[in-house]
């Protein structure tokens, strides 16, 4: 089985597509550029086109992939210098591998970082802010509460989750985290979650205006964490 | 934050306001550049799959001195947001509000729509009504389909383009660009747009009425202003604009594929069809720019299906070999095709047969009545034994879902013919199970839907009384009532949003105030189920004592003074007269490709043969 693996950026309003729409963006970019592809059978064959990780509404990122079959190889330029015209505004391919790996790409994922720039009501001091999210790594137990859609909430611990939070900046009643959480089928948490169990823990008043920016998605090869290609 | 991006984040499905998809324009705005929103008075979805919207985008697009961008009605949570974060209504393209364009251009495809026009206005901080607006706003254009009943939106548009826009619409502009260089005021502006032919100015006619409330008079307000407008048509369709790219849509829109009209006009002349009436003359587009243009799109887009578009595409001269070549060309590339109208005959089943090689559909056929007698009535050229011959084709080549259009409320329609269309959804679930049981696949699955019959303008029905919301519920209760078979699926249209369309659709001037009142009462987006209102429109008649039986139930006579008379779209009162008795006396009449019935387009409009050009 033969596969490309497609390094992408999501920025700009481009962050609103939702997945399904990006799966049939995808698609139809695929075929315009005319690639050897593999096609599902039956009555509506179709590229065979999986994501690594699913991006939430509204969360851009610079660091995203997907793969589809292919049924030989081919100038892997055709997508890293792809027109943009063919691309939806804030659209970017900018890598590109061919993979005979028959696991999928979900399955490689272990983690991602997040960029998480949030407006506070006042202006806090840095040093405080990370002592504070040092103390918040430190615990033993961080308990968060899921809503379920007609079932009971659960409550879960997620401290193991949490690979790591980092502050980057505080000024001008922003401070700007890099936060790094387990992604795909072994455990899975989103960015927001972090930033709010956070701010409860450190009593800082965050306001409803976040920017989320993933940076990167990571597998795992030997213990060590890498990016996807 | 930026407002909008406060409000998108807070709203189902945003990217229906972002704009950025391939092939949509942005440009570098210069001062000199006539601006133009392009705006459809419904969702981003249903707006974006009209192939109309696309043309006109991208033929005012292809000029440097045009920037044409879009704007569709916000979905009630995205105005919801709006109004909150005090967000004016803003151009995809380049995000600007709709109050710094030079043009607001609305596409006019349904009655029901008009509501959104008045939010969409609204939205943009706009007075609602004509002659409030400064001549620093936009000029409100409107055109498509409805324009051919202007007077519903006289008071509220400026500006209405009648007939095919392709060449009417840059003319507009070049005037406008002249007007804009001396002295530019609204009025000077729209006098000189008032003499290009397909330009209807509405403020500068008068109307009086009679006491009975129907139209004593309706007079061009100026000695230069004509009498008459007459509809503007592309005569050399072979070279008639048509881009070579489409905008490929974000949402899943309703028509998600290419699309390329392959001929305009019908020649068909069922009496209930206002399109097959105001498209006329017929002209077809060539099999070689048919698939040559495809090729391009299909190279400029990446869509996986492809539609040939028109009133009955399968009465393109060439359609068969158009569909043969596509599917020899595109079958390795999964490309599917689709052919929207369908014919009820075996002509039919065989170009299935070879389209569904590749991708697999639906089927839709429209008998339009239950009856040989109303379907002679109403000059559908459709039998019994087309409907089941060809059903049973269908279903042997392993099609099970059927779907089958009828109307109600058609001039002399009994509970015969309603009893009629239950009679053929069984007959069709019999024909099914006639088919040898090898052939056949999964189990029967019909549908029968019916719409309520509205008459429209330019019809040989437009002089009728519309049903009433009681006989049309009656109707629906019986046929409900008279299916009872498990493999047939009914359903139906409401029967008050019917009555709403139809008083629109014949209305008149005084029908602004209706309409503007019922919008200050909340009605908006009325032809979606769960936002349509009818107890706040009867409040609107209440409130401005305007009864709606005068537009909607009231026969009419033939010396009435319609409020649409003013316009020409070249098929003559006579013959819609004539064709309404011969309704009334079942008489057929044929299809005028074989010989001309004398409808009166080539004498008012090309001043020749229909088929000089198109048979040669």
């Amino acid at each position: 089985m033969l596969k490309v693996i497609v390094k992408y950026e999501k920025t700009g309003y481009s962050k609103y597509l939702g997945h399904l729409e990006m799966v049939t963006q995808v698609e139809r970019i695929l075929r315009r550029l005319g690639l050897p592809l593999e096609y599902s059978k039956g009555y509506n064959p179709r590229p065979q086109i999986s994501f690594a990780a699913p991006l939430a509404v509204g969360v851009s990122s610079v660091g995203e992939y997907f793969e589809v079959k292919v049924t030989e190889e081919f100038d892997l330029n055709k997508i890293i210098k792809i027109d943009e015209s063919y691309l939806p505004k804030g659209i970017k391919f900018v890598g590109a591998k061919f993979s005979t790996n028959s696991k999928s790409i979900m399955a490689l994922v272990k983690s991602s970082t997040y960029i998480i720039y949030s407006k506070t009501d006042l202006v806090y001091d840095e040093e405080m802010i990370r002592d504070k999210v040092k103390e918040f790594l430190n615990q033993d137990e961080v308990n968060w509460v899921k809503i379920r859609k007609k079932k009971k909430p659960i409550t879960k611990n997620i401290i193991n989750l949490i690979n790591n939070v980092l502050v980057m900046n505080t000024s001008n009643k922003e401070i700007i985290f890099r936060v790094d959480v387990k992604t795909g089928s072994a455990g899975n948490l989103k960015p927001e979650i972090v930033l709010e169990k956070f701010s409860e823990f450190a009593d800082i008043n965050l306001l409803d205006e976040v920017e989320i920016q993933r940076l990167e998605i990571f597998k795992e090869i030997e213990d060590t964490l890498v990016p996807i290609i | 934050m930026k407002k909008l991006d406060k409000c998108l984040k807070n709203v189902q499905n945003p990217s229906r306001y972002i704009g950025g998809e391939v092939n949509s324009y942005n440009k570098e705005v210069d001062g000199e550049m006539v601006r133009v929103a392009l705006a459809f008075p419904d969702i981003y979805e249903i707006g974006m799959s009209y192939l109309g919207f696309q043309i006109l985008y991208n033929l005012k697009n292809e000029r440097d001195d045009i920037f044409c961008e879009r704007v569709f009605s916000p979905w009630t949570d995205m105005e919801k947001e709006m109004r909150k974060n005090n967000l004016e209504l803003f151009t995809l393209e380049s995000k600007t509000p709709l109050k710094e364009m030079d043009f607001i251009a609305f596409t006019l495809q349904y009655e029901l729509s008009y509501t959104n026009i008045l939010n969409m206005l609204n939205l943009s901080n706009l007075e609602l009504r004509a002659k409030d607006r400064l001549d620093t706003d936009p000029i409100i254009l409107a055109g498509g389909p409805n324009a051919y009943n202007p007077e519903p939106l006289a008071e509220i548009i400026d500006l209405f383009v009648i007939g095919e826009g392709e060449e009417v619409n840059l003319e507009i502009i070049d005037l406008y660009k002249e007007v804009k260089k001396i002295d530019y005021s609204k009025e000077k502006f729209l006098e000189e747009a008032s003499k290009i032919e397909g330009v209807y100015i509405p403020s500068l006619y008068s109307v009086e009425y009679n006491d009975d409330g129907t139209i004593r008079s309706f007079r061009p307000k100026k000695d230069f202003v004509k009498d008459k407008i007459k509809k503007r048509i592309i005569k050399e369709f072979d070279r008639a604009y048509f881009p070579d790219k489409v905008i490929v849509p974000f949402q899943e829109i309703v028509h998600d594929r290419g699309m390329i009209e392959i001929f305009r006009g019908c020649t068909k002349g069922c009496r209930f069809c206002q399109a097959g009436m105001l498209y006329r003359p017929i002209r077809e587009r060539s099999k070689e720019d048919i698939l040559e243009k495809i090729e391009k799109i299909l190279n400029n887009t990446g869509f996986e299906e492809f539609a040939l578009s028109s009133l009955s595409s399968l009465d393109h001269s060439e359609i068969k070999s158009v569909v043969h070549e596509f599917i020899a060309k595109y079958e390795e590339r999964k490309i599917g095709l689709s052919l929207p109208s369908l014919r009820l005959d075996s002509f039919a089943v065989d170009l299935l047969k070879e389209i569904q090689k590749v991708r697999k559909t639906g089927l839709t056929f429209a008998p339009e009545a239950g009856t040989q007698r109303l379907r002679d009535v109403i000059n559908k050229g459709v039998t019994e034994e087309n409907l089941f011959s060809t059903l049973e084709e269908v279903f042997s080549n392993g099609w099970n879902r059927v779907k089958l259009y009828f109307m109600l409320g058609l001039p002399t329609e009994t509970y015969e013919d309603i009893k009629g269309i239950a009679e053929l959804g069984e007959k069709s679930v019999e024909t099914y199970y006639n088919v040898d049981s090898k052939k056949r696949r999964g189990r029967p699955e019909i549908t029968i839907s019916t719409a309520n019959f509205v008459p429209k303008p330019f019809t040989p029905f437009q002089w009728f009384g519309q049903n009433s919301v009681e006989e049309f519920n009656e109707k629906h209760n019986y046929l409900k009532t008279e299916i009872k078979n498990s493999k047939i699926n009914y359903n139906y249209h409401g029967s008050w949003e019917s009555t709403i369309e139809g008083v629109i659709a014949r209305g008149d001037r005084r029908l602004n105030e209706l309409q503007i009142k019922a919008y200050e009462l909340g009605c908006k987006f009325d032809g979606w189920r769960e936002h349509f209102n009818y107890e706040l429109w009867v409040q609107a008649f209440n409130e401005l004592n305007i009864d709606p039986n005068f537009y909607n139930t009231r026969q009419r006579a033939y010396d009435e003074i319609l409020p649409w008379d003013h316009l020409d779209c070249g098929v003559t009162k006579e013959y819609l007269i004539k064709e309404n008795e011969k309704a009334k006396e079942v008489k057929y009449t044929d299809d005028c490709r074989d010989h001309c019935t004398n409808c009166g387009v080539n004498i008012q409009i090309i001043g020749g043969d229909c088929y000089a050009k198109s048979n040669s």
